[in-house]
């Protein structure tokens, strides 16, 4: 379902500048897929020289200044479970017997976020670690099905606006070429010249899985959301040639 | 049944932890020679200091009888930090729905138990679980360095997992890396061939750690 989302967003996402820009299409676009909001938290982000957590979220302002002036950070359980953790979270399964956990999320329905909520940790090579959370307000049926159809897609989604965040914030772009190894590249190339999986894994004599492993990892390297957007960076980056 | 225990909440966990580094310290230094630190009776390292997903299998009477732990491939992990050589040529995996398996590891007893399976019930349940964690969170692959006698293991149980690059001697034996493939289908295949018939992974467990 995504999929549909990170085709339209991919082109107009590359040439953002600014970090507003970025997560203003993004945040919109997923609000058009079943979910109401979007928040990110980032700890310890590497070069963007400040040690103060970078924050966004299309909650209104009004619900970020409660949450900060009720200190909710030091009793959230989204923040306590998902800055040590690995598995997502699904918010529904907080212990709602815990009155303070009650009253934030009780609060944060009085502020317009959905009922459901879900949030993905997000590791890096350093220090750094974030939280990216979606919520919603569709029924428990359709809002299950929505997870399990959808959370590769939230899992890529949630480590492209991470890393989007780390490259806009710290004004660095990657001198992408030299991320890319030459099997990458290879992948990348036969993918441009419009050649399948299989066909890529005859030509290059590995197998198909290796095939979508390397053009998984070119993706991520490249900060793409799928192999479309992957391969169109780097023809645009004149790493491989069109054909 | 597989327990779940984030490396932040080993505290609350002493008698699993503690029998979890107990075996890995059996397998990995006593049985297979890698040259793996070790600290008294327990085998610990680095990338247990940064709160891997540890899976612990629990049989019958509470016996604890294997571990792994699961780290992301876009954090530090074995693979890319530790056996970088086991990988061909500049391949570094690092994937939002690619994480790590490493340490995985069966009591002994537990492994010798004669079954009439093709996978004994702690190796099953394990694997399993690792299917069931990554269906959660999303995955498409968990990679994982193991031996030649493994590999045999998982063929067998029709679950082969795909190699990338070359094996090279670790210790006593020859270390491989590989792939593993996180579906439905895998998962079937697994519990076919340990005779499992319903999901691992502790209900306890996933509430405590309010997995999606």
């Amino acid at each position: 379902m995504l999929d549909r989302l990170f085709d339209t967003l991919a082109p107009k996402l590359d040439a953002v500048k600014h970090f507003e820009e970025g997560s203003g299409l993004l945040l919109s676009a997923a609000t058009s897929y079943g979910l109401k909001h979007v928040a990110y938290l980032g700890i310890n982000l590497p070069r963007i020289g400040r040690t103060a957590p970078f924050y966004s979220a299309t909650y209104t302002s009004d619900w970020c200044k409660h949450y900060e002036h009720s200190d909710y950070v030091d009793v959230d359980p989204v923040v306590r479970l998902g800055l040590t953790g690995l598995l997502p979270i699904d918010w529904s399964s907080f212990d709602y017997s815990n009155p303070l956990i009650r009253r934030v999320f009780g609060e944060a329905g009085e502020f317009g976020l959905g009922r459901q909520g879900l949030t993905i940790p997000i590791r890096g090579r350093g220090p750094e670690v974030a939280l990216f959370s979606v919520n919603s307000d569709l029924p428990d049926k359709e809002w299950a099905d929505l997870k399990r159809e959808t959370m590769r897609d939230l899992q890529i989604l949630a480590h492209y606006f991470h890393q989007m965040v780390i490259r806009v914030e710290g004004g660095q772009i990657p001198h992408y070429e030299a991320l890319l190894s030459r099997r990458e590249k290879e992948c990348l190339q036969w993918a441009a010249a419009g050649k399948t999986i299989w066909e890529t894994s005859q030509i290059l004599k590995i197998s198909e899985r290796a095939v979508r492993l390397y053009l998984d990892i070119a993706r991520h390297k490249l900060d793409c959301l799928n192999k479309t957007q992957a391969v169109a960076k780097a023809v645009a980056l004149g790493i491989v040639e069109s054909s | 049944m597989i327990r779940l225990i984030p490396g932040s909440h080993r505290a609350d966990f002493p008698r699993e932890i503690t029998a979890m580094h107990e075996i890995r310290k059996h397998t990995f230094h006593d049985r297979l020679g890698w040259q793996v630190k070790t600290l008294r009776s327990w085998e610990i390292d680095e990338f247990d200091a940064l709160n891997p997903l540890y899976l612990i299998s629990i049989g019958p009477n509470d016996a604890i009888n294997g571990s792994l732990r699961l780290l992301p491939t876009t954090g530090p992990n074995m693979l890319a930090d530790v056996f970088p050589e086991l990988l061909p040529g500049d391949l570094r995996i690092e994937s939002a729905t690619i994480w790590e398996s490493s340490r995985f590891s069966v009591r002994q007893e537990a492994a010798a138990e004669r079954s009439e399976n093709l996978l004994n019930r702690t190796t099953g349940e394990l694997l399993s679980g690792i299917v069931e964690v990554g269906l959660i969170a999303g995955l498409t692959e968990v990679v994982s360095v193991y031996d030649a006698m493994f590999a045999r293991i998982l063929k067998r149980a029709n679950c082969a997992a795909e190699l990338i690059g070359k094996p090279q001697r670790i210790g006593e034996v020859m270390g491989y890396a590989a792939l593993f493939e996180i579906s439905k289908r895998m998962l079937e295949n697994l519990r076919r061939a340990a005779g499992i018939t319903e999901p691992v992974l502790e209900q306890k467990s996933i509430e405590r750690l309010a997995a999606a």
